[in-house]
């Protein structure tokens, strides 16, 4: 089942595109991860998903259901913890659990009981109290009391310390694991790397690639391509290659998805080169290329996976 | 389980509790203070003082209530938290209305409740009939439409000063916009110009509309106000806002670019706030000044709207958010952790806010508008069109310089609230609170004739010492308790300071200030009244006497009378009349000895027009009382020296002397016509006149200097090279001047006209008007004696020649029982001696006339013009039948002219079935108009110059 689909997505805001034909599949059972950095357009993809936000064009399903016609019934079966979530201070931890209860069927405050035993929370002290991280525990448990099928987070790890933070995003992959479905905004990429199924990286409010990770790790190499002379000139290979830099005076590494095969010998073979190592990036690495290149892929489905021609960012390569 | 409905209202209802507490209290506080004020002072408190009480409590609460219900969600985020729950936009609103507008209902009725206390304590019962609810209605539209603007604008704003701002102003003009055009569109439509009750409904009807529309606005943007927060737009300002500040205060970057920088920055941060308020000042001073102008011409608010007082409010207001807003754009968290992050200069971030935005704009604004206003309003009056006038007179207008320091204080200590305040909510409920507080102060200081100077100048310097002192800390991040306590008590340790040592010691009074004399003169009650000074020993006499003013007596029946008979002594019964008058008899023996010096005048306070004529009240009305009291005992001398006495007042305390003692003086004809007079009684009454003549028109009294110039003028303008008294200034200043010494000008009165007029020759283009228009001697009219009027000065000649022939008549009536065919009989030596020793004449500027006297009345009614009255069906004219002087009836006109016999159309007031008759009506040659326009003549009945009047008649 999918929970969440995107097509074709655009948001303006007067000049500014924040969303800009925005397109991907959320599978239910997952974590799914949106990666940006700060402006990229992740918050609004989440506003327009809840219905907080009209797009100005695309259409949008959450829970198979249109957020502009029927937001409060989506609202009802997701959990949403906004960027830096604002409760109101002067209630107890106990007391927002029953003012949020009100808004969702019964059950609810027993649930978040659970939930803050689990965090460790205390029941009986006002928010205001509370450290920044027992503030976003507060706001996970509120969000996830009603047993979402779709928890929607924006940007919940920050501020949070490190500790916290990896039990926390565990966690998440417990949430899926009971087949529940967990849509991550952030740009603590590492973090998410360990919990990720899928990735999506936003940039300037265009997903740039939307993968399972597990493919796009598998898919990008990195080579660190030594040589004898400077000034020597790799041959060209824009069809899979995503940057090119310049390490040094006599390295270069080329960050590629799904090679030619015989791409790699040719390289190794040239006159000149002295040695091409092969690495497999991490998710940060594939994050910042992906940004650095420009580069935009189609959505495309497991079955159908090949590699697509992109175009060498020239300044990558001088 | 809770629905949702009851978790938000206990929401609401939780969220707002503490400031209900703490708005409650105060407001309970304020209300009651102004009532105790209602029930305890005098009795001539008029309605629109109650309705003040309930109309001002519920507009604040209506302001309060509507800017708490969106703003504060809003800077505080939670708007985000709500908008991620399962519930409609509408919901979260209609929970939220639904407790607002209980807690508004609750505070409105209480405040009704308080005004309905008022008038039992003062009036022993509920009158219900008495309340002009129409009045109420018309007011309560007030506290309405502030609780939805402020609403509106609560969903508007992102911040909720703005929307305090924008809410209190938007309230304000659009009630007197539609009240306004609701007039304007009434007469279009329907040309409806007398009918009360259709004005009435026809603005009930325009305020109606507003607040159905304004209902509308709310619920339509309050069921979406969830949605549609352009987070991306705010964040983009935000980084912008961040980019340029890191510059500012890079240490890369030089000095005098940061310093640059910031107040770029600085005005960016504030901008939208500034014009906002400066539009507010801009709007209300209009709306003031309008006022004031409608004012000048129709006096219609001279007992309700004071201009002085409002512009004085205006510039406290202007100044105390204009101080607000220093730092209220950096109390935001995103600017003011910037600054603890990045700024290691704090004192230059501190500089730059107050270098432009609080000193620029609204100072500016602010000034401007209260010179045009207080020119427009006050002295200068006609000569605000000459503009070489404008610029001396912006520096040596008192009002201006008063002005421009309740400004500047207003904004000091809104300065220091803004730094301590980090809640916006509480940063304006502070600044309304302080601007009330220093409402008072102000007033306090002008009452008692104290040099504003000298007790504003050093708040100033302290609240801005501290805000110095307190500024860097705060910026810093480094705010121990000592560094928000220790400007606090500098402020307050140098206000009281200030205040212990004028009282203690008085050293640094100014030694012309009167109010330093007066302490002295009090202080020494004993060596005072011997001393002989009779500027301080009548105004202690004044003072002592009306402080011991007993109105207790009079309660009981006051509440009984109607509205418009309950300033009257006439219609009071006997018994309160008496008891009244016993009561007050040393009162009034004090007030008619102070009443007996020209300088009596000092004890009414300066501020307004409207508190001078309530002061001069208080003494009218009791010797009303004890006129009354004389006249039902017909006790003919004494009550012609009540007369006298009110006379006295009149010239002497009202701002408006001139035609109030001319009206007092026209009692004196019914006196002579009581029963029990005698020659002698008479006679006396003839010499009393003559004795209040010269009091009056004395040349030394400063409210007759005018005269001085009035026989100058009449003297040289028969020069027919001379247009006018002025150019003759211009053309032979030196004789002049000397004639003015001669006429005993007192010398600072004459430093300053001739201060004036050397300046206007240097500027005299202005002044040398070809067509001769009277401006320039207005102007030194307006430069003598402000207050009085050169036709004003007619109307009490006239009044005084009048009485004087009509008690003449009496005793000739006395002596030969019948009236004199001619008036000229009276100067002639008859039985006893000469009546009068010269028959007063009506005279104008140039000419001199008989009154018109009529021996044997007319054989038909006589009609005068002023009676004459409008129909609705077109007919030019019709004189009221009721009011005609009755046929072979005697009289004396109080002015001259004759009666030709022609068919005129009678009937009264609103009466449509008038009829033709043949009556006279009177012809008035033209050079003898002006006589006919004293409008203190027009509302005197026509009986009133008939000569012959039953006691049982006369008022």
């Amino acid at each position: 089942m999918t929970m969440v689909e995107l097509n074709n997505v655009s948001k303006n805001y007067r000049s500014v595109k924040a969303m800009d034909g925005v397109s991907f599949k959320i599978p239910s059972g997952v974590v799914f991860a949106l990666l940006g950095e700060n402006g990229a357009g992740k918050t609004t993809t989440i506003k327009t998903m809840l219905g907080l936000e009209a797009p100005s064009s695309g259409s949008i399903r959450v829970v198979g259901m249109d957020p502009r016609k029927e937001a409060i019934a989506i609202r009802r079966a997701i959990g949403y913890v906004p960027d830096a979530p604002k409760l109101y201070d002067w209630m107890k931890v106990d007391e927002i659990a029953w003012f949020a209860g009100g808004f969702y069927p019964d059950g609810y405050v027993q649930e978040f009981e659970r939930l803050a035993g689990e965090f460790e929370l205390p029941m009986h002290v006002k928010i205001k109290t509370l450290s920044k991280g027992g503030k976003a525990k507060v706001a996970l448990a509120l969000a996830m009391s009603h047993r979402p099928e779709l928890l929607i987070l924006d940007e919940p790890t920050s501020g949070l310390d490190t500790l916290v933070r990896r039990k926390f995003l565990e966690s998440m992959v417990d949430v899926a694991s009971e087949g529940r479905t967990v849509f991550l905004s952030s740009h603590q990429i590492p973090e998410v790397e360990r919990v990720a199924d899928y990735v999506a990286i936003m940039n300037e409010g265009q997903i740039r690639v939307c993968e399972k990770l597990d493919v796009l790790k598998a898919e990008i190499e990195q080579w660190v391509v030594t040589l004898e002379n400077p000034n020597l000139r790799l041959p060209p290979c824009d069809s899979f290659l995503l940057t090119h830099e310049g390490i040094g005076q006599r390295r270069q590494q080329l960050t590629v998805r799904t090679p030619d095969p015989n791409a790699l010998w040719a390289l190794r073979d040239m006159e000149g080169v002295l040695q091409v190592d092969v690495h497999t990036p991490s998710l940060e690495e594939i994050f910042i290329a992906y940004l650095k290149s420009g580069k935009r892929e189609q959505p495309r489905s497991n079955s159908d996976a090949k590699p697509k021609s992109v175009s060498v960012d020239e300044e990558a390569t001088s | 389980m809770s629905t949702a409905n009851e978790v938000l209202r206990w929401k609401e209802r939780r969220t707002l509790l503490p400031v209900w507490i703490s708005l409650g209290a105060l407001f309970l506080f304020g209300l009651l203070m102004l009532m105790a004020g209602k029930t305890t002072g005098p009795a001539n408190e008029q309605d629109i003082g109650y309705l003040t009480l309930f109309w001002i409590g519920s507009s604040m609460i209506g302001l309060a209530t509507g800017i708490l219900l969106f703003v504060p969600e809003r800077e505080q985020g939670t708007d985000l938290f709500l908008a991620g729950l399962p519930v409609k936009s509408s919901a979260v609103s209609r929970a939220k209305l639904t407790e607002a507008l209980l807690v508004f209902v609750i505070f409105v009725a209480v405040s009704l409740g308080l005004v309905v206390a008022a008038f039992w304590i003062r009036r022993g019962e509920f009158l219900l009939e008495d309340v002009r609810w129409q009045r109420v209605a018309a007011l309560a539209f007030i506290p309405v439409q502030t609780f939805l603007w402020s609403a509106l604008c609560s969903l508007w704003f992102k911040t909720s000063l703005n929307a305090v701002i924008s809410a209190a102003a938007l309230s304000m003009i659009g009630w007197v916009v539609i009240s306004v055009g609701s007039l304007i569109a009434l007469e279009f439509l329907f040309g409806v110009q007398e009918s009360n009750g259709q004005i009435f409904w026809g603005i009930v009807a325009g305020h109606i509309s507003l607040v159905l529309l304004l209902c509308g606005a709310v619920w339509r943007l309050s069921s979406v106000w969830l949605r549609g927060r352009h987070e991306s737009d705010t964040r983009s300002e935000v980084a912008s806002k961040k980019q340029l500040a890191v510059a500012s205060v890079s240490k890369k970057q030089s000095a005098s670019y940061s310093m640059k920088s910031l107040v770029w920055q600085s005005v960016r941060l504030n901008w939208g706030s500034m014009l906002l308020l400066s539009i507010c000042i801009v709007a209300a001073s209009f709306i003031a000044t309008l006022i004031a102008v409608s004012q000048q011409y129709t006096d219609s608010f001279g007992y309700v709207f004071s201009t002085y007082r409002s512009l004085l409010a205006i510039a406290i207001f202007a100044g105390a958010f204009s101080g607000l807003l220093i730092f209220r754009g950096d109390q935001t968290d995103k600017s003011f952790l910037f600054f603890q992050t990045y700024a290691d200069f704090p004192r230059k971030v501190w500089l730059s806010r107050l270098a432009l935005l609080c000193v620029s704009l609204p100072v500016v604004i602010c000034s401007f508008q209260w010179v045009v206003a207080s020119l427009y309003t006050t002295q200068a009056g006609e000569a605000i069109r000459e503009l070489p006038i404008l610029p001396r007179q912006m520096f040596f207008n008192t009002n201006v310089s008063n002005g421009v320091l309740i400004f500047l204080t207003a904004f000091s200590v809104g300065q220091l609230i803004s730094i301590l305040c980090r809640s916006g909510v509480l940063a304006f409920i502070f600044t309304v609170a302080a601007c009330f507080v220093l409402s008072g102060w102000f007033d306090t200081i002008l009452k008692t004739w104290e040099p504003l100077f000298l007790f504003t100048v050093p708040l100033i310097v302290t609240c801005l010492i501290a805000s110095w002192w307190y500024a860097p800390r705060w910026i810093s991040q480094r705010k121990p308790i000592r560094s928000m306590a220790l400007p606090i008590v500098l402020a307050s340790s140098v206000f009281v300071a200030c205040s212990v040592g004028y009282v203690l010691q008085r050293v640094t009074i100014p030694r012309n200030s009167i109010a330093a004399e007066y302490q002295e003169a009090f202080e020494s009650h004993d060596q005072f009244l011997n001393s002989n000074k009779e500027r301080f020993h009548s105004v202690f006499l004044m003072k002592e006497a009306v402080a011991a003013l007993d109105h207790k007596v009079l309660t009981d029946e006051y509440a009984k009378l109607p509205l418009e008979k309950r300033g009257y002594a006439e219609n009071r019964s006997n018994q309160a009349v008496d008891e009244h008058v016993r009561v007050n008899n040393e009162v009034l023996a004090k007030m008619e000895e102070a009443l007996s010096y020209d300088l009596v005048y000092h004890w009414i306070t300066p501020t307004s027009l409207s508190e001078q004529q309530s002061q001069y009240r208080t003494v009218a009305e009791l010797l009303d009382f004890q006129s009354q009291h004389l006249k039902r005992k017909n006790d003919v001398l004494k009550y012609r020296d009540s007369l006298a006495a009110e006379v006295r007042a009149a010239w002497r305390l009202s701002p408006n002397a001139a035609v109030q003692a001319a009206e007092k003086v026209m009692k004196f004809c019914q006196w002579s016509e009581m029963e029990g007079q005698t020659d002698e009684t008479l006679r006396s009454g003839i010499a009393k006149l003559k004795r209040l003549r010269s009091e009056i028109f004395d040349r030394k009294s400063k409210r007759i200097q005018y005269e001085a110039y009035f026989n100058i003028r009449r003297k040289y303008q028969e020069n027919s090279n001379e247009q006018n008294f002025f150019t003759g200034v211009l053309f032979r200043g030196p004789m002049y001047w000397e004639q003015l010494r001669s006429e005993r000008i007192s010398l600072s009165e004459f430093a300053r006209l001739d201060q004036a007029v050397r300046n206007d020759m240097q500027s005299s283009q202005s002044f040398w008007d070809p067509s001769g228009a009277p401006t320039s001697q207005a102007y030194l009219y307006q430069q003598l004696m402000p207050d009085v009027n050169p036709s004003e000065m007619q109307a009490i000649d006239h009044a005084l020649s009048y009485a004087t022939i009509r008690v003449a008549l009496q005793v000739w009536r006395l002596e030969h029982d019948s009236y004199p065919e001619t008036l000229d009989e009276l100067a002639l030596d008859g039985k006893s001696g000469t009546i009068l020793n010269q028959v007063p004449k009506v005279s104008g500027g140039t000419f001199q006339v008989d009154f018109g006297y009529f021996p044997n009345g007319l054989n038909r009614a006589a009609y005068l013009p002023h009676m004459t009255t409008y129909t609705e069906r077109g007919w030019p004219e019709v004189f009221d039948a009721s009011k005609a002087i009755p046929s072979n009836t005697p009289f004396l006109l109080p002015f001259a002219g004759n009666f030709k016999l022609e068919p005129v159309l009678t009937g009264t007031s609103k009466n449509n079935d008038a009829e033709f008759l043949y009556g006279y009506t009177f012809v008035n040659p033209s050079q003898y108009g002006p006589n006919v326009n004293f409008f203190f003549l027009q509302d005197n009945p026509q009986r009133d110059y008939v000569l012959t009047v039953r006691e049982s008649d006369s008022r």
